[in-house]
């Protein structure tokens, strides 16, 4: 139920502020006025995570009496993100807007167990592993607040901050499979099952986006946006992983004045 | 009749022995028609062609039929044939040659043939009037299990006729088959014999594979590649009889409600078994009790079943035919299934089936003239020539010493002490495959049976085990603490043979080891378990080196790193060359014979032929 109403939250105030400075933003600005205060905008972009995230699940079972580890440490991937945002100016230099970043991408995760033996306790046998293309989709909507610094009438920098929204879906190893025959002294990694887990989180994020515009609406610009969170991902009822989100992505694209 | 040994008056329930004879006083020593084969590496070539001449002769005879042909486990390329002596088409009993060969050519010979045989091979007794006799004599329903003729080579070295017939309390008995006399009672059983009291705690965890069913779970191990099953006696005697003869119901196999076992007897069991088919199977490729991968079955009982004792009893009982494994309870409640014993007592199938292979009826447990003692004894204080020394069965009668120019004539049983040598190597092998080497409970050391010391109590008056490789000499045989055990072929314990009347010998319980007559609660079929001290300290020898106490003589073992070369020595030799028959210096030779196959001009071999030499051979 807390899902849900955070889930619905997060709808609406996307959708408003996408809309609202389409809507409202005043139809003629004076080249003076330009300089020295920001207008509203959209902007689009693509690009990537500049660093990854890793994260270990570590965890017990039991198998022949006895208690059996196994780790899986998911490889984050550096993939494409896109990242679509807009804003609108309150204030002198300050605006106020929202943003959102998209990335959805399959990673590695390697795997390696320790299994109990059937017949001799305190003899494990060592299997390793990889378990390719975990699924990962993650959405990050960031209500920020902007300062721009204009260095001429088209070119712009902008620094923001705020607080992000994340939701987390991702494919997690759930078993280990393995073969292994008599004697038992050996196994071999021979796969994983996975089951698939979602969580949604608040965190931070901040960062800069330089924006220079070649006619009086269009532009292009690039942002860099650190952001950070944790996710909880519930792989059974029992045992749960954290998992980071967000991370430092670069991304470039158009840019929309009004 | 001067003087008799009193000790003795209890001795006719164990009294396994009693042959006829023609009397043959210049060859008492051995029969007279034995010829020993070993043809070894050491052996020149034209020593092979003359055997070889000879062996072909008589299977052109018909006189050795060839019955079996192997290939080797662990020499690719290598094949072992197995040759029976027949007589007019009877088999002869222990008798047999063995032959390794690679490319068509003879490697190594071994066995035993008898000669001069004049046997008529026709019965004029049925087997349907053996049975009767049987009853007759035993006082007991007799059911047999497995009946053949056979010819039996006797003590004093003639042949007769007789159908081999084992019953199914597992004793073999052979009845002349003319004149329907018992000659011969052997007890199939391969027994750990145990005496002794103590405190036995071992407490430590372990895994047991078994196999679910609806609602319950049982000791059926399904994860190894033989089925192992162990059962339980809780029927009591009857039941055990019942396995043995090879009736199991499927509520004999042990089972627990919710696989937390809480009978330990079968706990030890159980793993025991699986551990000892691991060590067979991993070191040896050697797949379960018969090397076929047969089922195995192992059963436990209480000591009012089975007291301080265990056994393996070999085909055709069991429940599928081919032998099982018995563990009973020490008499203060202790289960006879540490690592040591059931890897001992599996150690005897792997013997059995080991030695089938070449030769039909095994590595033969046979009691043999084996020399002569001295000229008197000491019998109630008094030294009494040889002449005037008696012994009192029990039933009122006494009968004379056997003596050959004043001096007592011995028996032994080398097959037997064999059987029960590498049982206790093997048993010792399979702890230091599994327990870390060291002193205590649960630890791998040279020694039998000291996860029970009450045997050490009872024997030797303090905890410890029943026997070790170490040092032999440092326990006595028995409770009387008269005699102890060999260490050196000089020293294996020979038994003092009676006069019991119409051509009949019987052994008796008053052992020599060379220096002493004693007088001992038990004959041990001839001292089979404690002969077997002296194979077993060719092995320690081998392994760790050290000083033989009786020969001063001093080996450089090849060392713990090449223990599991000293065991596939000794493995090869019971599973691929030993013929039925064996002596005690011919046991020596084939084990000559491994260690020259597996490793040649190396240090290993060094340290066999070393320790085979200090220890008399």
């Amino acid at each position: 139920m807390l899902t849900f109403m955070k889930s619905s939250c997060r709808h609406l105030l996307i959708t408003a502020l996408f809309i609202y400075p389409i809507v409202l933003s005043p139809p003629q600005l004076s080249a003076q006025e330009a300089i020295s205060s920001p207008r509203s905008f959209v902007s689009i972009n693509v690009g990537s995570q500049l660093l990854s995230n890793t994260f270990t699940d570590n965890d017990s079972f039991e198998l022949f009496v006895e208690d059996g580890r196994f780790s899986s440490n998911y490889q984050g991937q550096r993939d494409v993100s896109f990242d679509v945002g807009a804003g609108i100016p309150v204030w002198r230099n300050l605006s106020v807007g929202s943003a959102l970043t998209y990335i959805n991408h399959n990673s590695p995760a390697t795997i390696s167990a320790e299994l109990p033996h059937p017949f001799f306790f305190d003899r494990h046998r060592n299997i390793e592993g990889t378990a390719e293309a975990l699924g990962r989709r993650e959405i990050a909507v960031h209500i920020q607040a902007l300062w721009t610094i204009p260095f001429s009438q088209n070119i712009f920098l902008a620094v923001f901050a705020g607080p992000t929204f994340f939701n987390l879906k991702q494919e997690l190893v759930n078993t280990v499979e393995f073969t292994e025959g008599y004697p038992f002294d050996t196994a071999d990694f021979s796969g994983v099952s996975t089951v698939h887990a979602s969580d949604s989180t608040i965190g931070f994020h901040a960062g800069v986006d330089l924006a220079a515009y070649f006619t009086e609406h269009l532009g292009l610009g690039g942002v860099i946006r650190f952001s950070k969170g944790a996710a909880n991902l519930a792989r059974t009822t029992e045992h749960v992983i954290s998992s980071p989100v967000g991370g430092m992505h670069a991304t470039g694209g158009l840019r929309i004045r009004f | 009749m001067s003087s008799y040994i009193r000790s003795a008056t209890s001795l006719i329930s164990v009294l396994p022995v009693c042959l006829f004879f023609a009397v043959d006083i210049a060859h008492a020593q051995t029969h007279p028609g034995l010829i020993t084969v070993s043809l070894s590496a050491e052996s020149s070539p034209s020593e092979f062609e003359d055997m070889e001449t000879l062996l072909e002769r008589k299977a052109t005879e018909g006189s050795l039929v060839l019955s079996s042909r192997h290939g080797d486990n662990q020499i690719p390329g290598r094949q072992h044939e197995g040759f029976t002596q027949r007589h007019g088409g009877i088999p002869v009993y222990g008798a047999g040659i063995t032959k390794q060969i690679e490319s068509g050519r003879t490697l190594s010979i071994f066995g035993g043939l008898y000669t001069d045989i004049a046997v008529d091979p026709n019965p004029k007794l049925s087997s349907v009037d053996i049975q009767t006799l049987l009853e007759d004599v035993k006082e007991k329903p007799f059911t047999p299990k497995q009946e053949n003729l056979v010819i039996l080579p006797t003590l004093k070295g003639s042949y007769r006729l007789t159908y081999k017939t084992t019953s199914t309390d597992a004793i073999t008995y052979f009845v002349d088959a003319n004149t329907g006399d018992l000659l011969l009672e052997l007890d199939e059983r391969h027994h750990q014999s145990a005496v002794g009291s103590g405190e036995g705690a071992q407490g430590n965890l372990k895994k047991l594979s078994v196999s679910q069913t609806r609602d319950e779970f049982e000791a059926r191990d399904l994860l190894r590649p033989s089925e192992i099953l162990t059962l339980t006696t809780e029927g009591g005697g009857s039941a055990l009889s019942r396995m043995i003869y090879g009736d199991s119901l499927p509520t004999d196999t042990a089972r627990d409600t919710d696989n937390v076992w809480t009978d330990s007897a079968v706990v030890d069991a159980h793993v025991h078994m699986g551990w000892t088919y691991d060590y067979f199977s991993q070191q040896h490729a050697w797949n379960g009790l018969n090397g076929q991968g047969a089922r195995l079955y192992g059963a436990t009982a209480d000591r009012n079943v089975l007291s301080s004792n265990a056994f393996f009893v070999g085909p055709p009982f069991g429940p599928d035919g081919l032998g099982m494994v018995v563990f009973g309870t020490s008499f203060i409640g202790n289960p006879m299934s540490t690592l040591d014993i059931v890897a001992h007592e599996m150690m005897h199938g792997v013997t059995e089936f080991g030695v089938r292979r070449r030769s039909p009826y095994g590595l033969s447990s046979y009691i043999e003239l084996d020399g002569y003692g001295p000229t008197g004894m000491n019998v109630n204080g008094q030294w009494t020539p040889c002449a005037s020394v008696g012994i009192n069965f029990g039933n009122g009668q006494i009968y004379p010493a056997y003596c050959v120019d004043g001096k007592f004539v011995l028996a032994s049983n080398a097959g037997g002490s064999t059987h029960e040598a590498l049982a206790d190597i093997f048993g010792t092998a399979v702890e230091f495959a599994f327990h870390d080497p060291g002193d205590g409970l649960l630890k791998a050391d040279y020694d039998l049976g000291e996860d029970i010391p009450e045997f050490g109590t009872a024997i030797q008056g303090t905890p410890g085990p029943l026997r070790t490789l170490r040092n032999p000499r440092d326990l006595f045989v028995d409770s009387t603490r008269t005699i102890r055990y060999p260490d050196h072929y000089d020293r294996r314990l020979r038994f003092m043979v009676v006069e019991c009347g119409n051509d009949c010998l019987a052994l008796t319980t008053v052992a020599y080891d060379g220096e002493q007559m004693g007088s001992l609660v038990s004959s041990d079929s001839a001292g089979v378990h404690w002969n077997a001290s002296v194979f077993g300290h060719v092995f320690y020898l081998a392994v760790e080196g050290g000083t033989n106490v009786t020969s001063s003589l001093t080996v450089d073992g090849a060392g713990a790193d090449k223990r599991k070369d000293v065991e596939k020595i000794f493995f090869r030799a019971v599973t691929e060359i030993m013929p039925g028959y064996v002596s005690m210096p011919l046991v020596a030779e084939v084990i000559r014979q491994a260690a020259i196959d597996l490793y040649p001009n190396s240090d290993t071999y060094l340290a066999i032929e070393s320790a085979l030499q200090a220890a008399g051979f």
